[in-house]
């Protein structure tokens, strides 16, 4: 029960983490669009 | 309904997908994402061919942690637990010296990926501009 709480502890506190790794824009070029 | 139309429902049908702004003067489709998302640039191009377009040349805004393994480059996206390989662009060679300095470190970093043949393919990103 100990380890359960403190694996969903640390999974809460990975979660909220500020620096986040992701991606934040893309801009497509798509061919074959009018 | 337009083109454009098409590829806009389609990319703000994805998950993770915040804004989308198509541009038919352009050819262009400006993606914004939303935060924690696991969007990935293929997951993206393989959309687009479904719908019967070609993606070409795509600008990508990513953040990571940079890495060096083995003398490459790479930088690992948590939110898709995708590692991109890094490649300098010729244009910007010394942004790309400059990630190789920020080993372990979180950056942002913008650069090009260009799809091959086979779309599911990992590309590498070429590195434009780098902010810690």
């Amino acid at each position: 029960m100990r380890k359960r709480l403190l694996f969903l502890t640390c999974a809460a506190i990975a979660m909220a983490l500020p620096g986040r790794a992701e991606l934040l824009q893309v801009e497509l070029s798509i061919f074959g669009m009018d | 309904m337009t083109c454009a139309h098409v590829v806009d429902v389609a990319l703000k049908k994805t998950d993770g997908v915040d804004t989308v702004d198509v541009s038919l003067n352009k050819g262009l489709a400006t993606v914004k994402l939303k935060a924690g998302n696991h969007v990935s640039v293929p997951q993206l191009w393989n959309l687009l061919h479904e719908k019967g377009y070609t993606p070409k040349t795509t600008v990508v805004v990513v953040k990571g942690v940079a890495e060096n393994v083995a003398g490459t480059a790479r930088l690992k996206v948590t939110g898709t637990n995708d590692v991109l390989v890094l490649s300098a662009d010729p244009k910007a060679a010394a942004a790309f010296m400059d990630v190789r300095t920020r080993t372990g470190q979180t950056i942002q970093v913008q650069g090009t990926m260009e799809p091959g043949k086979n779309l599911k393919a990992a590309v590498p990103l070429q590195v434009r501009q780098v902010r810690p």
